[in-house]
């Protein structure tokens, strides 16, 4: 694929930018395990296997990038591993922001260019301005490239996100009334509570 | 949940030896290894591991089929801040058909797994719920709907 080189023109190919995915993919599990800390040690070394790393463990989470074409198996593996609570996929197209980010490139590099020609004619008072706005149009040139290599990165690797408990711990039983009535007595806290009062 | 889960599970075992064995729905089983008890209408067990066992009915008013349930319960357990896990249909004891909802919802300080069943008998609704911390409950699962499998809907009072 077309990764940017430093310094470097970066058209890349029709050919290439078919290739590429043009769409992040996230993929969180929340997981009940009875050995967090083993858990997470398996799964970090499955992702590093299948060429991926952590980016983020504590006690109650686990963030993991992995290769696009990888992220299934070790999600297998995180899944395999505890009793699923939450499983949610999503996916953001970046293919518009990548080619919009990629065209400013082009853009900026010809203006760049330009700027060199002008350069080799200006005369001497001339060459400060021209080299402060070369100078101006390079760290554009080299966030755009940041940009893009950061849009890359994100397209080759998913990011899989491991929970070892639910974060949003809001249960909103009370939150709405059902028109239905036998439907307001059904929740865990009614249940939980039932049993409780059995003990008094 | 703020309190010994242990102690907790020893009393209800203590109460579940007291008032629930020989309890008057004698068609109600709990499943395997939980004790029952029944106190206030409904059919309760609970295994040692605090796993909880209820068996109810309600009226079925406005009065619908199963179908119609089904739809209703799980659109209100999906705004209530459950997670559906699994969802199928199931069938108690003579093939009366059924629907199973497998959720998750935090409880306290733990996460909880919460399994629901509904029959739809005329003009009642029998309700079967199961809940437990979701390690415990999973370990408990296979035992929680053989439990459905073998129940007796019209002997539900």
């Amino acid at each position: 694929m077309g990764a940017v080189v430093l310094g470097a023109p970066n058209r890349a190919t029709a050919a290439d930018a078919a290739a590429q995915p043009r769409a992040a993919v996230r993929h969180s599990v929340t997981l009940a395990v009875s050995d967090r800390e083993g858990v997470a040690d398996a799964l970090v070394a499955r992702a590093e296997e299948a060429g991926g790393y952590f980016t983020l463990r504590d006690d109650e989470s686990l963030a993991l990038k992995v290769p696009v074409e990888k992220v299934e198996a070790v999600e297998q593996a995180a899944v395999a591993a505890g009793t699923v609570l939450d499983r949610e996929r999503t996916t953001e197209d970046l293919g518009f922001q990548l080619d919009q980010s990629r065209a400013q490139l082009a853009s900026k590099q010809d203006v760049l260019a330009r700027f060199r020609e002008v350069l080799r004619q200006a005369g001497s008072e001339g060459v400060v301005a021209v080299e402060k706005e070369m100078m101006r149009v390079v760290a554009e040139i080299e966030a755009l490239k940041g940009s893009i290599r950061l849009l890359e990165h994100r397209l080759r690797y998913a990011e899989l996100s491991i929970s070892f408990r639910f974060r949003d711990r809001s249960i909103r039983p009370a939150g709405s009334r059902s028109s239905f009535p036998w439907l307001n007595t059904v929740s865990l806290p009614a249940l939980m509570e039932d049993f409780d009062r059995g003990q008094k | 949940m703020g309190r010994s889960e242990h102690g907790r599970t020893a009393w209800l075992l203590v109460f579940a030896a007291v008032l629930g064995l020989g309890c008057g729905s004698a068609r109600l089983e709990p499943p395997a290894g939980f004790a029952p008890y029944e106190a206030s209408g409904a059919f309760r067990a609970v295994s040692p591991e605090a796993v909880v066992y209820r068996v109810r009915t309600e009226p079925n008013e406005p009065r619908a089929d199963l179908p119609f349930w089904k739809e209703a319960l799980e659109r209100r357990m999906i705004d209530g801040g459950y997670r559906v896990l699994a969802k199928s249909d199931v069938s108690a004891a003579g093939g009366e058909p059924g629907f199973l909802l497998e959720l998750a919802a935090p409880y306290g300080a733990q996460d909880f797994g919460y399994l629901l069943a509904i029959f739809v008998r005329d003009d009642r609704i029998v309700i079967v719920e199961s809940a437990g911390e979701a390690l415990r409950l999973q370990a408990q699962r296979e035992a929680v709907l053989a439990a459905i499998a073998r129940l007796d809907v019209a002997g539900v009072r």
